[in-house]
């Protein structure tokens, strides 16, 4: 249905906040509380022995879910549908901010990936994820769920411009997030079946000739798959290559994942966690506090309240009004699984070594608000699906 | 508008997407499984250790001390100026504070800080013996100077007596890497102090005590956060030696004193001072093998090595013009033992019948014509008439000479060497004493075979054993190997293995062990054997013709000595004033008193002529301590 089919009576409209989601506000939050509480776990102990205060990242993490709740809100408040209309500036704003980090972005590490104000940074590959979903949906349902060849090549132009620009950041990780979102809105945006094969078979054509036609820098390829190698017994001197850090880091996830055994050795109790053996705990590896902290059942219960945001979300998708709405979640739905899978997957050793930030739980203001800001959409298609 | 999506989208795909999601998170919960459930027990153990590390602390070496228990080595706490590695690699410019401070250059101390000998999770020591203005200046001023301690650690330290004995307390240094690798399944830990020479080498296990043990929590990045468990070092052993640290003093002053002054007195053969390039000087209880003191000159200062020896101090020891300070001469000098060795010759031709405890031989050429070559006499001297007690006192070589010959074709004359101990490695609680050696017919045929450039004649003349028969040629020995024969001869002929050790203690004093006598062969005469070349021996002192009568018998000295000069040739065929020419090495060894003895006492000189010259007043200094200052008998001691 058009944006503009609305219909508008003389009758104040029912609030569509009736309507809410409940069951995924809640989930999402709880996750981001407990994140919060792994988040201070993991970075306690090493701020204490810089001679910091103890609560320095925890605080801030707070801050990002208080802003990142009233950017959900924000984002569910005004329809959908206007976002729509408003897919274009959503798109050119994205690629303009994702150009401009490569003129005034904050190099670190060997990556240009944020800009920096102040004691805070902007990542603009996580306001990308969000503007793609709501490009890709929009232009997908502007063809009424049936996409021409023409117009499938638009859409597959419209993810590899920021495709791109992430990916020479670098930013594999993200860029691939990038990737999933695509794969998902055009299998459920209406593209055809012969299409869906020759995409297919392009994408195992491209990952066989990126890796053996050396795409990738060696680096990022040992970095890819430093996890098939890691070993059990962690050694400090793996450091000293960058293949030989991502298998340290792998390791002593693992290690610290393993030692939480069923029950885990408590809060604050982790020899690993608490002990800061694993690298980046408290943003990429901070499934390795949990894991080691409150052991299976504690893990079980973090997936579990993954497996409920991702149920609401398929849910929403299911029963949204307009393609519009059922596009919007299925990004945000492939978004969220992509990146719990990689990054669980990751700490666990059975994926690649790629920066991806675990949804509400890893510590950082950009992600925290896409992450919210992505739950904002589903609510959004959810609390209209009748109105 | 209730339609779950537009008819374009098929259910189908819905379907799918929810199945991959699912399996997706099925995967994960199946390698939370295997994690937390399957390896969750090994992975326990690893993660335990993972936050632990152990730091040692070597512990204190146990103290030297000589028979009476007076301190020969022992440890002094030297100040140390310690720097955290932590706080160094955050806080360049502390370390250049204390680079300025200490006198160094900040690559300097960057490289003691970064010393990998020293674990990651304790201070590493930077600078031994800081002096008292470096601490005073580091301890007022903490806030230009975090992670830096003055503290102190023990080192070795050597009293004047220790000093003495250098050659037998020996001397630690810090246990290299390759050394490192051996000695780690001893419990030796990386950078630790460890004994490389003497008694500090051989006791290096008793001495080096056990190391503090503390286990530490770390975090990944090595902070230590708290001390688990904490074990003090405890000090290692007390080992106490048969050395007396009196007669040792006494011992190598002698030599000392004698060698200088040998280096001033004009050679007669040479009309060049004797240039008495070093020597050693033995004494030793013969009736258990005690060794009461082992000279060597020249020596080294074993303080020198603590702390580490400086370049230009092991340069010094290693000129060649020093003569080898490092070499103890005492047990690991070989030296040929010139008329000496008639004790051997004399015992090996009574006991095959070539000579009786007082047949007489005719010396009337001043030497013997063995297989159509003379071999003469010192001075080309003629006795006439002697008998074996003559022949020792004055050393008439022709009446050895002869018995060397007549016992050519066999090896009876280096058999009985071998029972006196000569060839063979002496049982001493030293690194490094030498076998010396005897040659036999076989034995030289197999160094030529070995060494065919250093023993380019293998074929054995029966001048070689009319030389090895006054101990020339083809034999050499120790001074300690001299001293273990004449003990033997001493006793009444049981040979015992030469010992330095007497017992170990605990610092507290408790007895942990105690070295007693081991007896290693006996070589029996008869008692007019016995009494024919004790006469010998005794005439060497008593009778004005014997030849270190002007160093006993002259004086009437109270003590009655008996022994046997020897003055062996070390060159042959060089002419006297030809700068390559050598003097003959210097030697006495006696026993005393002659009837019932307590002591076997001898010295070796190199160069520095006749043993009535040079080792015989040595000898005679050394009595007169000995029997002057009675040395005090300990209970522990098993001797």
């Amino acid at each position: 249905m058009p944006p503009g089919a609305t219909p508008h009576t003389g009758r104040r409209a029912p609030s569509p906040w009736r309507h809410v989601d409940l069951l995924l506000v809640l989930a999402s939050l709880a996750i981001a509380g407990f994140g919060c509480l792994m988040v201070f776990t993991a970075t306690r102990g090493p701020l204490q022995v810089a001679g910091l205060n103890p609560d320095l990242y925890v605080k801030k993490q707070l801050i990002f879910v208080g802003l990142g709740t009233v950017l959900m809100v924000v984002v569910a408040a005004i329809d959908y549908r206007k976002y729509q209309d408003w897919a274009v500036l959503f798109y050119g704003g994205t690629i303009v901010l994702l150009l401009a980090v490569f003129v005034v972005g904050h190099k670190s590490r060997g990556s240009q990936a944020w800009f920096q104000f102040g004691h805070y940074q902007l990542e603009p590959s996580e306001v990308a994820k969000i503007g793609l979903i709501i490009a890709l949906a929009s232009y997908c349902a502007s063809h009424k769920g049936s996409l021409t060849a023409r117009s499938l090549i638009t859409a597959l132009v419209m993810a590899a411009v920021p495709f791109v620009l992430i990916y020479k950041q670098p930013d594999l990780g993200t860029a691939l997030v990038l990737l999933a979102i695509l794969g998902a809105i055009l299998l459920m945006g209406g593209t055809k079946g012969r299409h869906l094969a020759v995409l297919g078979l392009v994408a195992v054509l491209a990952v066989v000739g990126v890796v053996e036609l050396g795409v990738l820098k060696t680096y990022q390829k040992q970095r890819l798959t430093s996890f098939l190698h890691a070993p059990n017994r962690p050694n400090p001197q793996m450091l000293q290559t960058i293949a030989g850090a991502g298998e340290y880091a792998v390791a002593e996830s693992k290690l610290a994942i393993s030692d939480g055994g069923i029950k885990g050795t408590g809060i604050g109790k982790g020899s690993q966690t608490n002990l800061a053996y694993v690298p980046e705990q408290r943003t990429d590896f901070i499934f390795s506090a949990v894991g080691e902290q409150v052991g299976l059942i504690g893990s079980a219960v973090l997936l579990g309240l993954f497996m409920i945001v991702v149920w609401r979300t398929w849910r929403t998708a299911s029963t949204a009004r307009d393609l519009t709405g059922t596009l919007l979640c299925v990004g945000v739905l492939a978004m969220m699984v992509f990146q719990v899978f990689e990054n669980v997957g990751m700490t666990m050793g059975i994926m690649p070594v790629a920066g991806i930030p675990l949804p509400f739980m890893s510590y950082g203001g950009s992600a925290m608000m896409s992450s919210f800001a992505a739950i904002g959409l589903v609510l959004n298609v959810h609390m209209r699906r009748v109105v | 508008m209730t339609a779950p999506a537009e008819a374009s989208t098929p259910r189908i795909r819905m379907t799918i997407l929810f199945v991959i999601v699912m399996s997706l998170f099925a995967t994960l919960f199946a390698r939370l499984w295997f994690l937390q459930v399957v390896q969750a027990h090994k992975s326990q153990v690893v993660a335990q250790a993972n936050g632990v590390r152990t730091v040692y602390t070597p512990a204190p070496r146990g103290n030297i001390v000589d028979r009476s228990g007076q301190l020969l080595v022992g440890n002094v706490n030297e100040p140390v100026i310690d720097v955290s590695r932590q706080v160094a690699l955050s806080d360049p410019a502390m370390v250049s504070r204390l680079a300025v401070v200490l006198g160094m250059t900040v690559k300097q101390l960057n490289t003691a800080i970064g010393n990998l000998q020293y674990s990651p999770y304790a201070p590493v020591p930077v600078r031994y013996n800081a002096s008292p203005q470096q601490i005073l200046y580091v301890k007022e001023n903490q806030n230009l100077f975090p992670g830096v301690k003055a503290t102190t650690a023990p080192v070795r330290t050597y009293t004047p007596m220790g000093r003495a004995a250098a050659n037998i307390v020996g001397y630690v240094s810090q246990v290299t890497p390759a050394e490192y690798k051996v000695l780690k399944s001893k419990g030796v830990l990386p950078g630790q102090q460890i004994g490389q020479a003497g008694v500090e080498a051989t006791f290096n296990s008793v001495l080096m005590g056990k190391p503090g043990v503390e286990k530490v929590q770390v975090d990944s990045q090595g902070n230590v956060l708290g001390v688990l468990s904490s074990t003090p070092p405890v000090q290692g052993d007390t080992v106490r030696l048969t050395i007396s640290g009196r007669i040792q003093q006494a011992a190598v002053n002698a030599l000392d004193q004698e060698i200088a002054i040998k280096r001033t007195e004009i050679s007669s053969t040479t009309g060049r001072p004797y240039r008495a390039t070093g020597g050693g000087a033995v004494v030793e209880d013969p009736n258990n093998g005690s060794i009461l003191a082992l000279a060597t000159a020249p020596d080294y200062n074993p303080a020198q090595f603590v702390g580490g020896i400086s370049q230009a101090n092991y340069s010094a020891l290693t000129n060649p013009a020093a003569h080898n300070p490092l070499l103890d001469r005492a047990i690991a000098g070989v030296y040929f033992p010139g008329s000496t060795f008639k004790l051997v010759t004399a015992t090996a031709g009574l006991k095959a019948g070539i000579i009786g405890p007082y047949t007489y031989f005719n010396d009337h050429g001043g030497g013997l014509t063995v297989g159509g070559h003379f071999f003469a006499n010192d001075g080309h001297q003629s006795f006439g008439l002697v008998n074996l007690p003559f022949a020792l006192g004055v050393s008439d070589d022709a009446f050895f000479y002869n018995i060397g010959a007549r016992l050519n074709g066999t090896t009876f004359l280096q058999k009985v060497a071998g029972e006196y101990g000569f060839g063979k490695v002496p049982g001493i609680q030293l690194p490094g004493a030498s076998p010396a050696y005897i040659l036999t017919p076989n034995r030289l045929l197999r160094l030529h075979q070995k060494y065919p450039k250093a023993y380019p004649h293998y074929h054995w003349y029966i001048g070689d054993n009319v030389l090895s028969a006054i101990g020339q040629d083809y034999v050499s020995v120790t001074p300690l190997q001299m001293a273990d024969a004449y003990s033997t001869f001493a006793n009444g002929g049981t040979r015992y293995s030469p010992s330095v050790v007497a017992s170990e203690t605990t610092p507290a004093g408790k007895v942990v062990k105690v070295f007693r006598p081991k007896v290693v062969t006996r070589v029996p005469l008869t008692p007019q054997e016995r009494a024919s070349m004790l006469k010998g021996f005794e005439e060497v002192t008593h009778n004005p013709l014997g030849t270190a009568y002007g160093s006993f018998g002259k004086y009437k000295y109270p003590i009655n000595v008996a022994g046997k000069t020897g003055s062996a040739q070390v060159v042959f065929k060089i002419p006297h004033n030809s700068p390559k020419y050598k003097d003959l090495t210097s030697v006495f060894t006696s026993f005393a008193p002659a009837n019932h003895p307590k002591y076997v006492v001898d010295c070796f000189i190199a160069q520095a002529g006749y043993g009535a010259g040079a080792s015989a007043p040595v000898t005679r200094q050394i009595y007169d301590v000995l029997f002057h200052q009675p040395i005090l008998k300990t209970p522990v001691s098993g001797y």
